[in-house]
């Protein structure tokens, strides 16, 4: 399965409870469009985000992202180097 | 590459050409096709006896590129043992295979594994490097030389269901490569239709490969009859009819016609085929001659057998033994020696074996060997402990039994039944015992020696017993405290072998024959039956020889016997009549008749099993993977019915359900095998039965069945987790979270989803999570309560439109839909995702007008509510109708809409809308460049959405169809299949197989493009639920071919109301 990478900016740091609300209104869509959630790396300033999801394509991330109403910059996808 | 390949030329009608891979020199030659072989120059290299090693060379050998070690662990030995050691050990024992003097192909570091084959000859690669792009490009030679390379099933033998990861990869090869053996045979065919003698093998390799297609058997059928072959014409046109019936539940279309009468009565240049049945009636039985032969050798052994039932006899304790060897070395004969021994001096024998397929039936041996004497035991408190093993038992909810209760009553029956008799245990093949049988046979034998009055006498293959950690595990900690002494058989000696033979056979020949069965006795007596008839050892290994004695048989004998190499285990005669829609009269008759030959012998219970494993193996490999299929389905369909009354024979099913491509009757079964499993404390089995569904679970489309599916056996995995048996937990949260959360959205939530946040609150506690625990419990709480009406409604028609942009499950989201309807009518409210949804659903249903005006409805909403992301969405969806409408004005207008509101919300460009515009440029016949259309078609492949890049495609390509631009409609039509595959769309699936088949049809390769229709059965899920895009192309495809396939059979006939014609 590709691994999918979204980018996130925030314009004022969101609370604990913001990225788990945001975490529980994309979980649903996530098994419709066959995405699953990996990781997420957050800045230390709180203003950017990087989530990391396998997924059949990009738009299907996207497309739970709308859905969840959850924000984004930009979506594509990349392979993981360990 | 050309240089080094020698086809050696086919001499027999009913054969396949046989390949042989030769090298110049001393040059190394790998061959996946077929038994996985290396040769050097021309000699084979022997190869490890681990199955799972010689997996591991096929994979490494087939992916070419470095595997990571995690990864092969993961794919071979995902069990309780060190997969990194068992990783370790079968790298060692690949290096001197594949390595050479200063060459390391073979190459490891710390994180990856890799096979470098750059000098090595590959079956594989120089079929794939002889295969251009169209194979109907190739000359007729060379398509032979091709299907010479073809010749066999991809790693054959190597099945390792219990291995699920390795198991669907290698069936995923298996059908690409029957795939592309359909293709060449069909092209060859065709090539071939003026030369019917030539055709001939080729027609039967066709039938062989793909025995439910109609035109295949028509084609044989035409071909015999012109050869004025009209009795086998007849008879296979008899045979063809009748099997086609049965398996296709369709009116036949009429390709499969009755022979005619050829003008000239005969053919002139036709080789006689001697006369199967009589031949085989002459030959003398060998298998039964050994049965017949008093044991020849094993003085040793017997020595052993008598001195242990004396001290049985005598009261003494026993020496429990096992016998040690490789297959047909007479392990079982020497446990049939045993039994009449036993039997002649008093002792009662209670025996089993254990089978390969079987690791999901916990305790099958046990169950086997102790369902008489359960029946038969007084003692209640025994009687109830041990009616777990008992087909059909239900076991009490309340049942508080524990596994040592149920071991302490094996004993205790064991024991019981010792006072009264001397009793004999014997269990053969032990290399394929199940975890429980294993744990059992531990508890027995070693608790005081095993019950008083007892001797225990098993065999076990001695290559395979590591293999199995289960049998492992046992015998070396039996060995180990002297509970059980390990007997080595050994090869016979030259006198022994000589004793197999007449006694005129001359010494040279029984050396020859000793030097080359290695002194395995049942080969000898293989080759023994040669010498008598030929005074000549033929060439070939075990295996070939009893390919030949099976090849001898007449077709109905064939017929059973290949129906019964496919079941796990021994059978019942009823299983093997309904599979085969037999009456029993016949099916008695042609039992008798093999069981005379040798082949097959009576088992226990009414049962037969075969006279030797190696036959049924040796059967089994000799068909083709969809016969295979074939055959597995009509076992499972048989099995169906009394599996829901049995539980016991779930795994059976489940395996036979697996092996026959049905995903989810497999799921189905592997769950109540699992449960089964809970019920019997069989924890581990129950575990392997669950990873086991969920690897045939991903093989399913989203919708509510898999929802269900994916809980149920994630609940066993969780059940089985909480035995103290297994330390440790499962990580197994964020996956059941998944699951869990996938059922509420599909609305199954106060069975499914609660229950399965109960499981999760469970997992949460265990690791620790308090927090996450509270969470779990009050979403299970939430889930049963009542929803308002209008939070309920949004879902419903949310969750309808998102299933029917994925295809997911269409009926149930015209439940979703109406039941949406009917909240909104009640709230007097109208919601964007209700609309949507309705257009989508009128779109499917192929009413275009009414799918525009819902669609306008729910743009007019969401504008109205400001929410772009969704205004673009259904912009979208009214261009692709358009197109569909073929109203490029329109489609226009929207292009630019799209563009408009993209830049608006700063997406900036929108190459969907780009994409869509040059399909409409193409509808109106605009001179679009090659330069404009991969411009527009990169845009879209750097966007990523390939659901988007398939449609796309399938319009370009059909727009070149139309023109009988058949090139330039190929390439995109490809493309879009395998985007659509990815993303799993069934419409884009069926459109781009349907224009590419009748690219095919165009070309003249019908064969092939009914072929290609054919094989659409087995990549989508439903078919009796297509869209009307999709049905409308698939009738195009079937009138382009001329060639109704079962796969159009199947599917209602519906009106499709689409204004214009586009695909």
């Amino acid at each position: 399965m590709p691994s999918i990478i979204v980018e996130r900016t925030f314009a004022s740091p969101p609370s604990d409870e913001d990225l788990t609300a945001a975490g529980i209104r994309e979980r649903p869509c996530l098994a419709i469009y066959g995405v699953a959630w990996r990781r997420s790396l957050l800045s230390a300033d709180r203003l950017r985000m990087i989530c990391q999801y396998d997924a059949p394509d990009a738009e299907s991330v996207r497309k739970v992202q709308r859905e969840a109403g959850n924000s984004f910059d930009h979506v594509w996808a990349g392979s993981v180097i360990e | 590459m050309l240089g080094v390949v020698t086809i050696v030329g086919m001499n027999v009608e009913t054969r396949t050409p046989p390949m042989r891979l030769r090298n110049a020199g001393d040059g190394m030659s790998i061959r996946l096709l077929g038994e996985i072989r290396v040769q050097r120059g021309m000699n084979n290299v022997t190869l490890p006896a681990s199955k799972r090693t010689r997996a591991l060379l096929g994979y490494l050998a087939a992916t070419a590129t470095p595997q990571p070690r995690q990864a092969l662990c993961d794919l071979l030995w995902d069990g309780p043992d060190d997969p990194r050691a068992a990783l370790r050990w079968s790298l060692t024992k690949l290096r001197p295979i594949v390595n050479d003097d200063g060459i390391e192909r073979l190459m490891s570091d710390r994180e990856h594994v890799s096979l470098s084959l750059g000098d090595v000859q590959l079956d594989v690669a120089i079929a794939n490097s002889l295969l251009p792009a169209d194979p109907g490009d190739l000359e007729l030679s060379q398509l032979e030389k091709v299907f010479s390379l073809l010749h066999g099933e991809f790693l054959d033998g190597l099945d390792l269901p219990s291995c699920y990861r390795f198991h669907h990869w290698c069936l995923a090869e298996r059908e690409h490569w029957s795939a592309t053996r359909r293709r060449v045979l069909a092209l060859l065919l065709d090539k071939l239709g003026n030369n019917p003698e030539r055709a001939l093998p080729y027609a039967r390799a066709m039938v062989a490969e793909d025995p439910l297609s109609e035109v295949s058997h028509g084609s044989l059928v035409a071909l015999l009859s012109k050869l004025g072959r009209r009795k086998d014409a007849q008879d296979h046109y008899d045979y063809a009819r009748s099997m086609l019936r049965r398996e296709i539940d369709a009116p036949l279309t009429g390709d499969l016609q009755p022979p005619v009468s050829p003008q000239r009565p005969s053919a002139p240049n036709i080789v006689k085929v001697p006369n199967a049945h009589s031949d085989a009636e002459r030959r003398p039985n060998l298998l039964d001659l050994t049965r017949e032969h008093s044991l020849i050798g094993r003085s040793g052994e017997m020595r052993e057998i008598s001195s242990s039932l004396e001290a049985l006899r005598s009261g003494s304790p026993a020496g429990s033994m096992l016998f040690v060897g490789e297959p047909g070395i007479g392990k079982s004969r020497l446990l049939e020696y045993a039994t009449k021994q036993a039997t002649r001096e008093g002792a009662r024998v209670v025996s089993s074996r254990c089978y390969e397929a079987e690791a999901v039936r916990p305790f099958g041996c046990w169950a086997d060997a102790l369902v008489s004497l359960i029946d038969a035991t007084t003692d209640s408190s025994v009687r109830r402990d041990l009616s777990v093993f008992l087909p059909g038992h239900e076991v009490a909810a309340n049942d508080d039994g524990s596994r040592n209760r149920l071991f302490a009553a094996v004993h205790t029956l064991l024991r019981s039944l010792a006072v009264d008799q001397p009793l004999v245990m014997m269990i053969d093949d032990l290399q394929w015992i199940d975890e429980a049988s294993s744990a059992l046979l531990h508890y027995v034998l070693r608790t005081s020696g095993g019950p008083g009055n007892m001797l225990f006498i098993g065999s076990a293959r001695l290559d395979e017993i590591d293999e199995n950690p289960w049998c492992k595990r046992a015998v070396a900690a039996l060995t180990q405290t002297g509970a059980l002494k390990r007997i080595m058989l050994q090869p016979m000696t030259a006198d022994e072998a000589a004793q197999f033979f007449e006694p005129g056979a001359s010494a040279g020949r029984i050396a020859m024959a000793l030097k080359q069965s290695g002194g395995n006795p049942l080969f000898l007596t293989e080759l023994a039956k040669t010498d008598q008839l030929d005074n000549v050892i033929p060439e070939g290994d075990l295996d070939t020889l009893i390919s030949d004695r099976i090849a001898m048989l007449d077709e109905s004998e064939r017929e059973l016997i290949v129906f019964a190499s496919a079941t796990t285990r021994d059978f019942k005669p009823e299983l093997l009549g309904a599979a085969m829609a037999l009456p029993v009269g016949q099916l008695i008759e042609r039992i008798d008749r093999l069981e005379r030959r040798g082949l097959l012998k009576p088992g226990n219970e009414d049962r037969f099993d075969f006279a030797h494993d190696l036959i049924r193996q040796t059967t089994y490999r000799s068909l083709s993977q969809p016969r295979r299929q074939l055959i597995h389905r009509q076992i499972a369909r048989a099995l169906e019915a009394a599996a829901q009354r049995d539980e016991t024979l779930s795994g059976e099913l489940a395996y036979h359900a697996g092996a026959a491509g049905d995903h989810g009757l497999a799921v189905r079964a592997l769950i109540a095998a699992g449960e089964h499993s809970l019920r019997l404390f069989a924890n581990t089995a129950a575990i392997d039965a669950a990873d086991r569904g969920l690897g045939h679970l991903q093989h399913l489309s989203t919708g509510p069945n898999r929802a269900h599916w994916h809980i149920a056996l994630l609940k066993v995995k969780v059940f089985a987790a909480a035995s103290p048996g297994i330390r440790t937990r499962p990580k197994l949260y964020d996956e059941l979270q998944r699951a869990v959360e996938a059922a509420e959205l599909l609305g199954l939530r106060d069975d499914d989803a609660a229950l399965g946040w109960h499981m999760a609150s469970w997992l949460a506690q265990g690791s620790n999570d308090t927090i996450g625990a509270q969470q779990a419990i009050l979403r299970a709480e939430e889930l049963t309560r009542p929803m308002d009406d209008f939070t309920r409604c949004q879902q419903l028609a949310s969750t309808g439109r998102c299933l029917l942009e994925v295809e997911g499950d269409v009926q149930r989201t015209r439940i979703f839909l109406r039941d949406a309807e009917r909240l909104a009518a009640t709230l007097g409210q109208n919601f964007v995702e209700l609309e949507w949804g309705r257009g989508l659903i009128a779109r499917w249903d192929g009413d275009l007008a009414k799918a525009q005006e819902s669609m306008r409805r729910a743009l007019t909403l969401a504008r109205l509510r400001e929410d772009r992301w969704r205004e673009i969405e259904c912009l979208v969806w009214m261009a692709k109708i358009a197109v569909e409408c073929r109203q490029t004005n329109e489609l226009e207008a929207f292009c630019s809409e799209i563009d408009l509101v993209a830049a608006r919300i700063g997406d900036g460009a929108a190459p969907v809308a780009d994409a869509l515009r040059l399909v409409g440029a193409m509808i109106d016949g605009s001179k679009v460049s090659k330069l404009e259309v991969e411009g527009t078609l990169s845009a879209l492949r750097t966007l990523d959405d390939k659901a988007q890049l398939a449609y796309v495609l399938n319009q370009i390509a059909q727009c070149h169809l139309e023109r009988n631009q058949f090139e330039p409609a190929l390439a995109p039509a490809t493309e879009a299949l395998e985007a659509a595959r990815a993303v799993k769309r069934t419409t884009e699936i069926v459109v781009a197989t349907s224009i590419i088949s009748s690219i095919h049809a165009a070309r003249g390769n019908v064969l092939e493009a009914g072929s290609l229709l054919e094989s659409l059965k087995n990549s989508v899920d439903d078919f009796s639920h297509l869209s009307a895009r999709a049905q409308d192309c698939l009738t195009r495809a079937e009138s382009s071919t001329g060639i109704p396939t079962p796969v159009q059979r199947a599917i209602p006939h519906r009106a499709v109301s689409i204004s214009k014609g586009g695909f």
